[in-house]
């Protein structure tokens, strides 16, 4: 069974009214495959691509050359199986809870399914309120909730907790990643913080330079139901110290 | 907020009673003024009638039934052509907004007619319907339709994109994203529009009574005409009244139509 999603030698640019002369485009022949099932981690430096990737991968952008590829097809627009948690809050602030999660709910016999999701997410009992009444982290929950539940076969998620606080992002990294798994989604996880994408993912990738290329895939060992283990181990530690390094050698300084 | 702090004084939030009492102020104040001025030998009590001639000028002008009838018939004649003003602009001015190709088509008419003052109007729309009622209605349509519906197609394209490509990303369909993204969206602005057109719509019923036999306008008119300026400025203060009170009932219902706003 081939990969859910590729990206085949793709090309993009932002077309400037100022063009930069001698200036790299942001991709180019970017290449990428995602297996079902699997959560990606994307680590980068600001600026160098991640979110044109999502959002190419999502559809909202067409790439200049070369194509994505959904299930083996080519993708030419955006759609319900191919979901985008953007960076920021996007949670319809005039719908409560339940209603923003029902906004992509075709079939309502899968209702039950959608509640089974927000028992994993921590949202069983806030179906009521608005998202006003709710913290960003739990905002962030409704907005993936959403998404699954309008059928996103995988999911893009753009920075989604670069906003919270180091107290809540653990427990929030593992909520989000448990309702994707209990969900049966591929993911695309966006972070620019190292240690998320180490304790979410199952494979990561570390993205830099201009063009964008991949500068290190390795696939990670998870002990899922022992989070406090996995990171109290040295063995954890020893490899989160070597990636550390071997990243900073990898990003220039600050140049973009 | 930080409060008792001297430097802070300009952003400080004010009790209601100490807004109600500052707002009252403002108006005792401009009644001395008024007074004051009338007792100035060169101010003509044709220009600034003081209280005692304008409330003579009441007692023996128009009775009480004629001023409820003129109320009644201005307020069917707003509240007439506003209505209609909102039945056309709000699908215009949505889809203009909306619609990259409507909003080429009638962007050049609708901005013309937006810069078209309402008085120039006028007498076309006296010759096509006379002084009944169609005209005033038709004036106060006029009046508010053009920029009602660029106000409403300006709201829509603010919408932040981000929520529309939410609605794209869970797969709904153009009509969806409008009815439930994009009015939602843009509901805040489109009150904020009707409200502001509203009162517009109030100044386009006096330009439209002045020809006609009924109507606040149109009595405020006469009353100049037979040189009652305590009348004048009674139809003044009438209306003055009425644009304040349908402010306020604008105000107090926004927490009804939008309860999601902060």
């Amino acid at each position: 069974m081939g990969p859910i999603v590729e990206m085949e030698n793709t090309s993009f640019s932002f077309r400037t009214r100022i063009p930069s002369f001698g200036e790299q485009p942001l991709l180019r022949d970017f290449s990428m495959k995602m297996v079902s099932g699997e959560i990606v981690a994307m680590v980068g430096p600001s600026g160098c691509g991640k979110s044109t990737i999502a959002r190419l991968i999502a559809g909202l952008l067409i790439p200049d050359s070369g194509r994505v590829i959904f299930k083996g097809q080519s993708v030419s627009g955006p759609s319900r199986e191919r979901g985008l948690i953007a960076q920021g809050d996007w949670c319809l602030p005039w719908f409560t809870v339940r209603n923003n999660v029902q906004l992509g709910l075709s079939d309502p016999s899968h209702w039950g399914k959608a509640k089974q999701l927000l028992e994993v997410a921590g949202l069983k009992d806030s179906l009521e309120r608005y998202p006003s009444e709710l913290s960003f982290g739990g905002r962030q929950r409704v907005c993936l909730v959403r998404a699954l539940v309008a059928g996103a076969d995988v999911l893009m998620l753009d920075e989604p907790l670069s906003a919270v606080d180091a107290v809540r992002k653990t427990s929030l990294e593992q909520t989000i990643r448990a309702t994707l798994k209990a969900a049966g989604a591929s993911a695309l996880w966006i972070t620019h913080d190292l240690d998320e994408a180490l304790l979410v993912s199952d494979r990561l990738l570390v993205v830099g330079g201009r063009p964008l290329t991949i500068l290190h895939d390795e696939g990670l060992e998870r002990r899922p139901d022992d989070i406090q283990g996995m990171i109290g181990s040295s063995a954890f530690q020893m490899h989160r110290i070597e990636l550390h390094r071997r990243v900073a050698e990898l990003w220039p300084a600050d140049r973009l | 907020m930080p409060t008792g702090n001297q430097n802070n004084w300009i952003w400080e939030p004010l009790s209601p009673g100490q807004r109600t009492r500052l707002g009252l102020l403002s108006i005792v104040i401009l009644i001395a003024l008024w007074i004051l001025l009338t007792w100035v030998p060169s101010v003509p009590p044709l220009f600034l009638p003081g209280p005692a001639r304008v409330y003579a000028q009441l007692r023996q002008g128009p009775p009480l039934a004629r001023w409820i009838a003129d109320l009644g018939a201005s307020n069917l004649r707003v509240l007439l052509g506003f209505a209609i003003a909102i039945l056309i602009s709000l699908p215009t001015g949505i889809a203009i907004g909306a619609v990259p190709r409507v909003n080429a088509f009638f962007s050049p008419v609708v901005e013309m007619m937006r810069y078209v003052p309402v008085p120039a109007l006028l007498p076309l729309c006296i010759l096509w319907f006379g002084v009944a009622e169609a005209q005033k209605v038709l004036v106060i349509l006029l009046g508010t339709v053009f920029q009602l519906t660029v106000a409403i197609a300006l709201a829509v394209q603010n919408v932040p994109k981000g929520f529309i490509e939410t609605g794209l990303t869970l797969g709904l369909t153009r009509w969806k994203i409008l009815i439930k993204i994009v009015f939602p969206a843009a509901a805040a602005n489109i009150y904020d529009a009707v409200r502001v057109s509203f009162g517009w719509a109030w100044s386009y019923l006096v330009v439209a009574e002045i020809v006609g036999s009924s109507g606040i306008g149109y009595s405020l008119m006469a009353s100049q005409r037979y040189l009652q300026t305590g009348l004048v400025f009674g139809g003044i203060a009438e209306l003055a009244a009425l644009g304040w009170l349908s402010d306020w009932t604008f105000r107090r219902l926004r927490g009804t139509f939008l309860p999601w706003v902060q």
